[in-house]
């Protein structure tokens, strides 16, 4: 289902007949199928279930907007949306993969050579998280300072090209030290060539994966505890 | 980098229950120039006032589907006592947001479980002392260890929840449906910590 998403996606053909019910990519990562007891559950909070979907398609299948629909100023490419996607992911390990499946066989169609310097992305910035220095005055006792990742420092620049590599720092930045974010940040990203509705479609894309990556892990451990009850 | 107001910000020192303010970094559009589009992504037209869902109604698809599933989340079936009530949906999003350390969500977040769950010297300890030292001091009831030691433990990267979690909160009363709602809390809260840490900063109101 979701590699059907994917292919779309990439083809730039608009996804219209997709009954959100039947390719739900939450339901298809955890392996939750009609009538199980999860599914209706899930259903009793509907307005959720399609919603995150919602905000899956109009993130990894954008509708042209209006006015601007030709305009590429501006706008984030799907290789991009895939690539940060496939980073993202991967900073959450196993975790990550029911997901990243899709976003890595999309961006293969896509530019395959960069699967390799996104793979390499993730190896040099994987560590725990959330760590970070605060800003505020009062919590300096708590503070854990910890790595920056730079896709610089790392040598990938060049494969990755400037405007990827400075989305791939700051969703390095949201996903392990978010308390550390400063105008600094996207004084970066602007410098990349990012506008500002740009960096918000970036924001919205990585904080959006780090939940739906949480869902799926915890709706996998509800799936497994339970099917684990039944058979006992 | 340009920033959208000459207020100046007076930083928050430490986690409050107090009314803050968020001040963007990035230049929303004026309320006057939003576009039909972007006003139905507010999905309610009230949020235009807000510096905030201006700067998100950029992306209105992303914003409205995201605003939508938020209000689910959080108000569906709480008053009609099916699934987590909603003082521990809020419960799970404050110990989300104090893991993550963003100090506004978890003020807005700390008020509504303070109120509605009618135990603020929890709410408070939670702030103060952080979800460790708040589960390792026992300063909260079983039920709300629970409940914060899940929401913790799916707030981290790697994600730490886990088999122990869910039997721990099953032990405290959670049922199917409770234990969703509040994966989808938590979950919703590594969404919008992000966002709102990396978009802007709480400022503590000036005195009128």
């Amino acid at each position: 289902m979701s590699a059907e998403v994917s292919e779309t996606e990439v083809s730039g053909v608009e996804v219209t007949d997709v009954d959100v019910t039947e390719a739900d990519v939450i339901d298809a990562a955890v392996g939750i199928r009609a009538g199980d007891a999860l599914d209706a559950v899930r259903r009793g909070r509907a307005t959720a279930r399609e919603q995150s979907q919602a905000a899956h398609e109009a993130l990894f299948a954008p509708q042209p907007s209006g006015e601007h629909s030709g305009d590429e100023k501006g706008s984030v490419s799907a290789r991009v949306r895939h690539a940060v996607a496939l980073f993202v992911l991967g900073l959450h390990g196993t975790a990550g993969e029911p997901l990243a499946a899709a976003h890595r066989e999309a961006l293969a169609a896509a530019d395959g050579d960069l699967i390799a310097a996104v793979e390499a992305a993730v190896a040099a910035a994987s560590r725990p998280g959330p760590y970070g220095v605060y800003a505020e005055v009062g919590l300096q006792g708590e503070n854990e300072p910890g790595e920056v990742f730079r896709s610089q420092d790392a040598g990938l620049t060049e494969q990755l090209g400037a405007p990827l590599a400075a989305a791939i720092d700051h969703a390095a930045l949201l996903v392990l030290r978010p308390r550390e974010a400063a105008p600094a940040d996207l004084a970066r990203l602007t410098g990349a060539g990012w506008d500002t509705t740009a960096i918000v479609t970036l924001s919205q894309l990585v904080s959006f994966l780090t939940y739906q990556v949480r869902i799926v892990a915890g709706l996998t451990v509800l799936q497994e505890t339970s099917s684990k009850e039944t058979h006992t | 980098m340009s920033t959208t107001t000459t207020a100046r910000v007076t930083p928050p020192e430490h986690f409050t229950r107090e009314q803050l303010d968020w001040l963007a970094w990035l230049e929303p559009p004026r309320a006057q120039d939003l576009t039909p589009e972007q006003i139905a992504g507010l999905v309610e037209p009230k949020r235009a006032e807000n510096p905030y869902f201006r700067l998100l109604a950029l992306d209105p698809a992303v914003l409205e589907a995201r605003t939508r599933a938020d209000l689910d989340i959080f108000h569906t079936g709480a008053r009609d006592g099916s699934g987590l009530p909603r003082a521990e949906r809020e419960l799970a999003a404050t110990a989300t947001s104090r893991t993550n350390g963003c100090v506004f969500c978890a003020s807005v977040h700390a008020r509504f479980a303070a109120t509605l769950g009618h135990r603020p010297e929890e709410v408070d300890a939670l702030l103060a002392q952080g979800v460790h030292t708040a589960l390792l001091e026992g300063s909260l009831s079983a039920r709300w260890s629970a409940i914060v030691r899940a929401a913790e433990a799916l707030t981290r990267t790697p994600i730490a929840f886990g088999p122990e979690h869910v039997a721990e909160l099953r032990e405290v009363g959670l049922d199917d449906a409770a234990l969703v709602d509040l994966i989808s809390s938590a979950g919703f809260f590594s969404w919008a910590n992000r966002l709102m840490l990396s978009l802007g900063e709480p400022s503590v109101p000036s005195v009128p």
